[in-house]
């Protein structure tokens, strides 16, 4: 797999930081039988936190609209770029995962270069 | 009389006066919320109360004849019913339901329920011991949470038996009986105390009556505790029987705990796996589970918190401590479970927070709510998401401090008090019927859910139809082949409820018809008996497929392990399984009797606006599919999302019910006809008295 490219300084921050209240993403969790709980996300950390692979429940997330938020709201084209290819393909739970193992990526190097700063 | 112990306690709590009230008497409603409705029809001086904090409400705490056998998740399970508090616009006759041992116990003592009425002087506990009964002081118990209440009692209770070699001597009639078991307690905490609409009834670390306001209903009784120890046992008409079916409910349809099928459908066949939305704090745990349950659904841990943080008491912190902690897994685990906690420790319903929690934010994020805003609050909003905050939120709430002095009658009517009826009309307060928090289940997709509560009082929380929603849901999500196609799942599921495969068509040409008024009457005659008053437990029953059986076919109404197979072993009738479901139409007649004269009209029974004006997005799942059929009558799995209802569709909709049950279909009274024909003339006479009879149809 392709890494990703360093982010700078700047977006690191971002990225760790978070979006205003009003600019969250709009996502869940979901767990049999109890249903969705809504879980907006307003960082990076919390993203990768609530895709993280789970045998008990599933994150509830759209991937157009994640994508768009991670290219759109946080400023991370790259990061989008690459997530929008690689949940091309597979199942739902194969994207999570393959969105997961990416900002998982993004997230060690943002947490790198800020602890760099 | 086998399967029930052959007498109710009625406390009249004003007069501390005990009766025996022969169950014998109110047999046919089977136990549960059937027997507290109609010990609340014969008792309610004043069926007109709209807030359960009244002292005429007559509040039962009911068990059944499956109450302390070993009938596949059922054995366990308690029902209190009464007039609700905190609802909208009218706090409706209404009932809760909570797991563990204590009504295993209470007909172990000899009893099957408690009746409630009146209220105390000052604050008392209720010692049961066996047959010996009595109403103690509790003023040295007041203002303590449930769980120091509940042990409190346990070693009080220890400290007055005597005990050898850990074998405790309780009275027994003329008897002594013995028991190594401490009493089983069921205790209200501060919110209780405080007559909070979101107070609950608590039961060892987790178990609790949350939905109605049953803990505001016992603080306002000025009851704190109900202790019970028993020495006897259940008296089971065929014990032969009743382990045979159980038998064949575990090879046959439930989970195989050595080797469990993940991906299974159906609910009998769930694995047994704790029901906790947060990472487990630790390895050291063990499923834990109501009694005689089959395949439990909490877990203990050996770190010492969390314990049966079960459900949505370990779902409503999630958002908010996930974004405190960073997303630190282990962290928000914690500071969930340690939350979830002090909701039981205080006694504090989790369901109205897990939807408000977010409107409460905004509020403060709008300028709304703050130490300058127009909603006056001094708690630390700041630090939502952390525990501390998590502990002070359910002080206040349980205490009326702060904003919890508005929400102490209910959320609906908090937000109208603070002008903010458009964040109810939009859904920004998802509280979609009758003032009470949407599930997780949205009405506008999953039609059986929403409608199935605006023809009963609260919040269904019925999974039998729902189950459909997982395994399929779930099923996609993984990228697999439906285990069961969706003609074959509409087919099974109307061999088991309707006959009528149309019934399980949730498309849109589909969504107001007369099929899916049938299935969601028979679902609400099957919980009414059943589910609420045989007290079967809703995560496992009905089980109306399974992949587990070759034919596909799950347990419910089968003629090996089908709920009237279990009702006839312990209680020795021979009732057929529509038998049953006739018991729950009568059930529910009777509570429409009650709501009726509570001031009940059809115009009232809406959905809040939003579910008629904004459509059902996917930005939390993109999934929400359910089976459907095309203009061809073929059947296919399809998304039901993007969709609202229309209102003209729900009132004809609503006509179509309301005809189906023999109601009015005008005001959605019950009608004399159909209540004679249930052997109800007496309650017809009182609603004629009360100018509230509908009228019969020409
Ligand atoms: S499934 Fe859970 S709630 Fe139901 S009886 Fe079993 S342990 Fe109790």
């Amino acid at each position: 797999m392709r890494t990703l490219a360093a982010p700078e300084p700047e977006l690191a921050k971002r990225l760790l930081l978070g979006v205003r209240y009003e600019d969250r993403l709009r996502a869940g969790l979901l767990v049999p039988p109890r249903g969705v709980v809504e879980t907006p996300v307003a960082s990076l950390p919390e993203l990768c936190s609530l895709l993280e692979p789970d045998a008990r429940c599933l994150p509830a997330v759209h991937f157009d609209t994640l994508v768009e938020w991670i290219g759109g709201v946080l400023g991370d084209t790259e990061l989008a770029g690459r997530i929008r290819e690689a949940v091309r393909e597979g199942c739902y739970v194969d994207g999570c995962r393959a969105a997961h193992a990416l900002i998982s990526e993004r997230l060690a190097q943002a947490r790198s270069c800020a602890g760099a700063v | 009389m086998s399967g029930f112990a052959g007498k109710i306690l009625h406390v009249d709590l004003s007069a501390r006066r005990f009766e025996r009230i022969p169950t014998m008497r109110y047999r046919e409603y089977g136990g549960g919320y059937g027997m507290g409705t109609a010990l609340f029809w014969d008792l309610c001086r004043d069926k007109t109360i709209r807030d359960g904090r009244r002292p005429e409400n007559v509040c039962c705490v009911m068990a059944s004849p499956f109450s302390g056998t070993n009938v596949p998740s059922a054995g366990g399970r308690c029902e209190v019913s009464g007039v609700g508090v905190g609802f909208y616009p009218i706090s409706w006759f209404t009932r809760s339901n909570f797991g563990g041992h204590f009504a295993a116990m209470l007909k172990q003592a000899g009893w099957d329920g408690i009746v409630l009425t009146g209220r105390a002087a000052s604050p008392v506990w209720l010692d049961i011991r066996n047959d010996r009964v009595a109403l103690r002081e509790a003023a040295w118990l007041w203002g303590r949470d449930a769980w120091d209440t509940q042990q409190r009692i346990q070693e009080r209770v220890a400290a007055e038996e005597e005990a050898t070699d850990g074998w405790r001597a309780v009275p027994e009639g003329q008897r002594v009986g013995l028991t190594t078991q401490p009493p089983a307690v069921l205790a209200i905490g501060p919110a209780g105390e405080n007559r909070v609409a979101d107070a609950c009834l608590v039961h060892g670390a987790g178990n609790a009556a949350g939905q109605g306001g049953f803990g505001a209903v016992w603080g306002a009784k000025n009851l704190k505790a109900v202790s019970v120890v028993g020495t006897g046992a259940v008296p089971v008409a065929d014990p032969a029987a009743l382990l045979q079916a159980r038998f064949v409910a575990k090879e046959r349809y439930a989970a195989d705990a050595e080797d469990p099928d993940l991906h299974a459908w159906g609910n009998l066949d769930r694995a047994p796996e704790p029901v906790v939305f947060v990472k487990h704090p630790t390895d050291e745990r063990r499923t834990s589970a109501c009694h005689g349950c089959i395949n439990g659904c909490k877990a203990r841990y050996a770190v010492g918190y969390g314990n049966e943080v079960t459900c949505n008491t370990s779902a409503w912190y999630v958002p908010f401590a996930a974004r405190h902690a960073g997303g630190d897994k282990d962290k928000v685990a914690e500071i969930v479970l340690r939350a979830g906690d002090w909701l039981n420790r205080y006694g504090v319903n989790s369901y109205g927070l897990s939807r408000a929690l977010h409107w409460l934010e905004s509020l403060h994020r709008r300028g709304l709510m703050g130490r300058d805003g127009p909603i006056r609050s001094d708690l630390p909003w700041e630090d939502l998401g952390s525990l501390p905050f998590a502990r002070e939120l359910i002080e206040a709430l349980a205490t009326r401090r702060d904003i919890g002095a508005d929400l102490a009658d209910g959320w609906v009517p908090a937000a109208l008090g603070w002008g903010r009826r458009e964040d109810w009309e939009k859904g920004l307060l998802p509280f979609p019927y009758w003032g009470v928090p949407e599930h997780g289940y949205d009405s506008r997709a999953e039609l059986e859910w929403g409608y199935a509560t605006i023809v009963t009082e609260r919040d269904i929380n019925d999974h039998g139809v729902n189950f459909i929603f997982w395994d399929l849901n779930m099923a996609l999500a993984y990228g697999r082949e439906p285990r069961i196609d969706a003609a074959t799942l509409a087919r099974r599921v109307a061999e088991k409820t309707t006959g009528d495969p149309a019934g399980l068509d949730y498309g849109d040409a589909n969504m107001y018809s007369e099929a899916v008024a049938r299935l969601v009457r028979w679902m609400v005659h099957y919980n009414r008996f059943w589910k609420n008053s045989a007290l079967l437990c809703d995560f496992r029953w009905p089980n109306l497929y399974s992949s587990r059986t070759p034919d596909l076919r799950g347990a419910t109404a089968s003629p090996d392990a089908g709920e009237q197979v279990f009702w006839n072993a312990v209680a020795g009738e021979g009732i057929t399984f529509e038998q049953g479901l006739e018991r729950g139409r009568k059930i529910l007649n009777l509570q429409n009797a009650i709501w009726t004269l509570q001031g009940r009209h059809r115009d009232l029974a809406r959905f809040a606006r939003y579910v008629y004006e904004t459509p059902f997005d996917r930005f939390r799942f993109p999934f929400y599919h359910w089976p459907t059929r095309d203009e061809d009558g073929a059947w296919a799995y399809r998304s039901v999302m993007g969709r609202r209802l229309s209102e003209d569709g729900v009132e004809r909709w609503k006509t179509r019910y309301y005809r189906l049950e023999g109601w009015d279909p005008e005001t959605g009274w019950p009608t004399r006809p159909t209540l004679e024909a249930l052997g109800l003339g007496h309650v017809a006479d009182e609603l004629e008295a009360a100018g509230r009879l509908g009228a019969a149809a020409g």
